[in-house]
């Protein structure tokens, strides 16, 4: 395994893709739920809250983070920073995040996947086969993860966009109305409760050293956040307005119902809602690739003694088992639904500590790395 | 063998002999005096030449002259491809690249002249590779007319040809043509390296270099390009590629290459632009077809059916009663037959090959269907596939996805739609790993190449100046602008 | 190594589709696609399914090597038990294929189960990911479910199919407005809003069937029926009527006939002295001129002006009356409760609506507009 392939350097547009297809892949479908259920009908209001209260600080502060310290991402910079012992107790939080949120990612799409896909085939199959994909797209590197990413960006934005627009049939403004329903301080709780939907964006802590353009780092990362945003702007507008907040809030998975209720009368397909599922889930395979991928990768950085590909088997496993330790559906969702929306704060405070840690105590990267 | 040169004749002939363990074609001709033997391969050499241009001019020279030297000897007879041995080991070799020996007794080296006449044939038009419009010409075993081929249309000085020999006991000549100005040095020089590590005892044909010079020879994505097509030659050498040619081989080698050249067509550039998109795009289309087709077909019709217009699903059910093998078998069963036809016609005479083809595949194909073994829907699934994968002008690449098609209908089977996309996926992040000369695979899709996606799906009108910078020319434009000198 | 790897994980891919036993593998013929569903029920709570079942090889296309027969075109299967998703179960053991809903094109409920409340059966539905959220649904009128699901047609094109048909046609959707699984489902749940759906009954005598007029619903129970004309009012009232065609009586005893009919309204919301609100509906409707039988003269903009007027006042107590007709069903579906939670929000949570709304006072204006007159002045 070559160092090249391990940490290849990439331009800005595939910064872009990778981060895009993060984000979009790792959207679990329910963030109208969210929406709806604190701000009722005007719920769209709070994705663009929480693009606000985290996407920009977020851009903000890897800017800063890169500035102090260039070459390295948060793994190296906390040693610098915060000193061995405890960059190595923050930054296993902060890789850990990574690694519960696959976990129950995978469980909620297995999830999704039975319920509404392939009924009666056991979890662990469709666990095993999703896991053995992503083992051999990641045990080579994020090479072929940022690849791949760059391949499926253009036509999996195109049809997810193209379906989304299509969900918004038989869309009622009325049920969009009116358009503040709620008070300043539901909307700052829906934004806090849907900003878990960038979560993503924070992996931009561990890659952006291999930005080829380390001046250009806020272009990719703020456009591949406002595509997101649309969608998801999409996402919660087309399932309040045609299913109405009540309606919204019962279902599991309400943008992949909005997109199932499509019907156009000349389309081959009769139900566009599972090729719904398999752009998400081409999204979703990609994105749970690149988390493992940068969490292995992190590992190794913690600990050099690490075998990369080991690691990618040992991280593979363990989330295998873990995702099949859960018991039902109902403690998986009822777990995934809390934690995701507490889960930001590990992965955006650490680096905000190691920002304002290494600011007083001077510390940046030495002359001669930059 | 690196013996010198025997000063008598009988030990010339007896070392040339014991050499190369008398041989059947090996023959000794010799002036009347018998002081100079000429040693030569009837095999190679037309006995009428050597009498024509070695033993009628020698034997006047001996009617003229009793004494004689080299000095005397060499004004008469043939200089074609003349040089100087001093050891046998080389004297061997020459005559075995079908040079003939003239030695003279008393001397310490003799002279080879290049008489070998080659197995030639007139120039054919393309077998796999047809186009509407262009050239109708394809390469050929001789690679010197191959090279011809290509000089007679890049009149440029910095037109580079390297030749080297590769294989221990064969001797292959191969050579490597580019741009000097344009084709990237380090592709250059991995294409140097990769060629002078091949160790082999014979190169039979371009395939066996192909294998050895590829980034990963195991993959399933073929990572040369191959084509019989000196166009395609010519334009991978305008565009900043490098061409390998062997000797004996109807086929060169071009690299890098990406999935993208795979899937073009040199008659895209031939015809106005619009006509070019269109082809193009169509047979991008028909591509997929053919590698998603059968597996989808199995998906929708045996595990997603919700996604089926209901009289679809009513009618393929109906055209299903009585059929024996579930819908899976009787789909690997036409691929299969599908295969074997493909197979069989490659060697059937051409007098019969047509005419078997069509009238087996409409009588197979109504008598499986009446006889129960397949299903009408299954058989127009089949046949359309077999048609679609041959829109992809590249044989390769069709091969590779005549492999891959069966593991994507098992998958399919097995998990439907989500089955298929994992298995694609994977697929696609295998050919994501694959390199061509330090060229990623799926360039410029992966890594994204913004200004190079014009290629892809649309073809690059001419006018466009710039070269593609997948293949990192160093010569970034083809042409200068209105009034800049751009040639030599 | 990279090539091992991949050989690896597709031979593990494929090892592990041969030892799966592929759960969810099953071909088309091996599956009864239920194209329509009946649900009838009585007072004890016993439910009544009946599923049509296409036969296929009826459904073959002309010049088909099998099948083509005449005859219905279609079987049907029924099973009784306490719930619906029971009776779905029941079904399975009368056909020797798996019965599958993922091809369901609607769903008719009878009359008497829909006064009774139907949450449950609908929350079944939308609950089941196999059942199409665009499942139509229809409520009988006169004739029980299985009567509706075991009538074989003079046209003879399978009936859940037919009525897909007609519900894409624009023009159908004037006599009655097809509404979707999912939509209804929307209105249930939504406080501000009450269902509505088509209803069909059977014309035996012309073997048809007939799907005109409304089934209305407070809640979840079926409170009342629209009929055709009614049905056309309210969907000037409420926007749905997008093609239709409105035969009006004038006070001339002329007859004016008007096709290509949109209408919409815009609901305004006012608090009356008492803090009550008052809806104030004004309709806009918009028309080709198609007949009128005084005959002969020049349709100038005056008389056209004159004919507008004539019928804005025909058509507005018919419009009233239906709101009115409504409010004694306490069904609020042209969506005066919407309205007041948009435009109200604090009266909106202040108010029992279901109380309210029978007796709250509103208005009608008109405003018809003829805008074309086809090929004669």
């Amino acid at each position: 395994m070559n160092k090249e392939a391990l940490s290849p350097p990439t331009t800005p547009v595939n910064v872009f893709a990778l981060l895009v297809v993060a984000l979009l892949g790792l959207d679990f479908l329910d963030l109208p739920y969210d929406a709806s259920s604190f701000c009722g009908p005007s719920g769209y209001w709070t994705i663009v809250i929480s693009f606000g209260l985290m996407v920009l600080p977020l851009v903000l502060l890897a800017v800063l983070l890169q500035r102090r310290f260039p070459k390295e991402n948060i793994i190296s910079a906390s040693k610098s920073a915060l000193g061995k012992p405890l960059s190595m107790v923050g930054n296993l939080i902060f890789l850990g995040s990574y690694l519960t949120w696959i976990t129950l990612a995978i469980r909620d799409s297995t999830t999704v996947l039975i319920n509404c896909f392939l009924n009666r085939t056991p979890a662990w199959a469709l666990v095993v086969l999703l896991l053995l994909g992503i083992g051999y797209i990641i045990i080579n590197g994020l090479k072929p993860v940022l690849r791949l990413a760059a391949f499926i960006c253009i036509p999996m934005l195109f049809f997810r966009f193209l379906m989304q627009i299509f969900a918004l049939q038989g869309l009622k403004p009325d049920l969009l109305l009116p358009v503040f329903s709620a008070s300043p301080v539901s909307y700052l709780k829906g934004g806090l409760a849907t900003a878990n939907a960038f979560f993503p964006l924070t992996t931009v802590f561990l890659i952006y050293p291999l930005n080829t353009k380390p001046q250009k780092l806020p272009i990719p990362v703020l456009w591949a956040a406002t595509i997101s945003l649309l969608s998801f702007f999409l996402g919660i507008v087309g399932a309040i307005g045609v299913f109405g907040a009540e309606l919204t809030q019962r279902f599991n998975w309400s943008e992949f119902i909005a997109v199932q209720h499509i019907y156009i009368t000349f389309l081959v397909f009769e139900q566009v809602g599972l090729l719904f599922l398999v752009i998400w889930t081409s999204l979703f395979f990609v994105a749970a690739a690149f988390l493992f991928s940068v969490v292995a990768k992190g590992l190794r950085q913690q600990f050099p003694f690490l075998n990369y590909r080991w690691t990618c088997l040992g991280l593979l496993l363990l989330v295998g088992t873990a995702v099949l330790l859960f018991p039902d559906d109902f403690i998986s969702r009822t777990v995934f639904t809390e934690y995701r929306r507490w889960l930001v704060l590990p992965v955006t405070v650490y680096p905000l500590l190691v920002y304002i840690v290494s600011v007083i105590r001077g510390k940046r990267a030495l002359p001669n790395e930059k | 063998m690196t013996e010198p040169i025997p000063s008598q004749s009988l030990e010339f002939r007896r070392l040339i002999e014991d050499a190369l363990n008398d041989p059947y074609d090996l023959e000794f001709e010799s002036p009347v005096d018998g002081k100079i033997s000429i040693a030569f391969l009837t095999s190679f050499a037309n006995k009428k030449d050597i009498q024509a241009n070695f033993l009628a001019p020698l034997g006047r020279l001996l009617a003229e002259k009793r004494n004689y030297t080299w000095k005397d000897i060499l004004p008469v007879i043939s200089e074609q491809g003349r040089k100087i041995r001093e050891s046998l080991d080389e004297a061997v070799n020459d005559l075995l690249e079908g040079y003939t020996l003239v030695h003279l007794a008393g001397s310490d080296f003799i002279y080879t002249f290049d008489t070998h006449e080659r197995v030639k044939r007139e120039p054919t038009a393309p077998l796999i590779e047809r186009t509407i419009h262009g050239p109708k010409l394809s390469l050929l075993e001789d690679i010197k007319q191959n090279i011809l081929l290509i000089r007679e249309r890049i009149k440029n000085r910095q037109l580079k040809i390297e030749g080297i020999k590769i294989g221990a006991r064969s001797r292959t000549k191969v050579a490597a043509i580019y741009l000097q100005d344009v084709a990237s040095p380090l592709v250059v020089q991995k294409v140097h390296e990769r060629l002078g590590k091949i160790s082999i005892d014979g190169i039979v044909d371009s395939g066996y270099i192909e294998q050895y010079i590829s980034d990963n020879p195991l993959s399933l994505f073929p990572l040369t390009q191959s084509t019989e097509r000196p166009d395609k030659l010519i334009a991978a050498v305008l565009e900043g590629r490098i061409v390998i040619l062997v000797d004996g081989s109807s086929n060169g080698i071009i690299v890098p290459v990406t999935v993208n050249e795979l899937y073009q067509s040199s008659e895209d550039y031939y015809f106005p632009f619009w006509f070019g998109v269109f082809l193009r795009a169509f047979r991008i289309i028909g591509n997929v077809i053919a590698v998603l087709l059968p597996s989808v077909y199995v998906a929708l019709f045996a595990v997603n059916a919700s996604l089926l217009p209901i009289r679809m699903a009513l009618t393929v059910s109906g055209g299903r009663i009585g059929v024996a093998f579930p819908l899976v078998v009787e789909l690997l069963f036409m691929e299969f037959v599908v295969e074997l036809f493909r197979e069989g016609s490659l060697r059937l005479p051409t007098t019969v090959s047509q005419t078997l083809g069509v009238a087996s595949g409409v009588i197979l194909g109504l008598a499986a269907v009446n006889a129960g073994m397949v299903s009408n829907a299954t058989l127009v699934v089949t046949i359309i596939t077999a048609i679609a994968s041959y829109s992809g002008p590249n044989y390769e690449i069709g091969l590779s996805w005549r492999i891959l098609r069966f593991s994507l209908i098992l998958i399919a089977a097995a998990f439907g739609l989500y089955g298929l996309t994992i298995g694609g996926l994977v697929i696609l992040g295998h050919a994501a790993i694959q390199d061509s000369f330090g060229i990623s695979f799926l360039s410029p899709w992966a890594p994204i190449l913004p200004k190079e996606l014009i290629d892809t799906i649309f073809r690059r009108p001419l006018w466009m100046r710039r070269r593609l910078q997948i293949y990192q020319p160093v010569d970034e434009y083809r042409a200068a602008k209105k009034g800049g000198k751009k040639d030599e | 190594m990279k090539s091992k790897f991949f050989v690896f994980t597709i031979g593990l891919l494929l090892l592990s589709t041969l030892s799966s036993g592929c759960w969810d593998l099953l071909e088309v013929d091996k599956r009864a696609f239920v194209s329509t569903i009946g649900i009838d029920g009585n007072k004890e709570g016993m439910i009544h399914l009946s599923a049509q079942i296409p036969l296929p090889h009826k459904m073959l296309p002309p010049g088909a090597t099998t099948g083509g027969e005449s005859g219905k075109q279609f079987s049907m299967i029924n099973f009784s038990a306490n719930s619906v998703n029971a009776a779905l179960n029941g079904l399975q053991a009368k056909t020797y294929q798996e019965v599958v809903i993922e091809q369901t094109k609607s769903v008719v409920i009878n009359e008497e189960l829909a006064r009774q409340g139907i949450t449950a059966i609908v929350e079944n539905f939308i609950r089941n990911s196999q059942m199409p959220p665009q499942a139509i649904l229809f409520f009988t009128a006169n004739h029980t479910a299985k009567e509706i699901l075991s009538f074989s047609p003079a046209q003879e094109i399978l009936p859940g199919l037919q009525f897909i048909q007609a519900a894409q046609l624009v023009i159908k959707s004037d006599w009655t407005y097809y509404v979707p699984l999912w939509e209804f489902g929307q209105k249930l749940v939504h406080k501000a809003t009450d269902p509505f759906a088509s209803l069909i009954s059977l014309d035996q005598k012309n073997k048809m069937f007939v799907t005109a007029g409304l089934a209305v619903f407070n809640g979840d129970r079926l409170t009342g029926k629209l009929d055709m004309a009614e049905t056309q009012y309210f969907g000037l009232l409420a926007g749905l009527m997008q093609a239709g065609g409105i035969k009006i009586d004038l006070p001339d005893h002329n007859i004016l006939t008007l096709r290509n009919v949109r209408g919409d309204s815009k609901i305004n919301v006012s608090k009356s002295a008492d803090g009550a609100p008052f809806f104030l509906v004004k309709t806009e409707i918009t028309g080709t001129l198609n007949e009128i039988t005084d005959t002969g003269k020049e349709l100038t903009p005056t008389y056209i002006r004159k004919l507008e007027s004539d019928a804005e006042q025909v058509l507005q107590p018919r419009l009233v009356n239906v709101i009115k007709k409504l409010q004694g069903f306490n069904s609020d579906i042209v969506g005066f409760g919407d309205k007041l939670r948009i435009q109200h929000q604090d009266m909106w949570q202040r108010t029992e609506w279901k109380d309210l709304y029978p007796t709250v006072p509103f208005a009608v204006e008109v405003k018809l507009k003829i805008v074309r007159d086809g090929t004669l002045r």
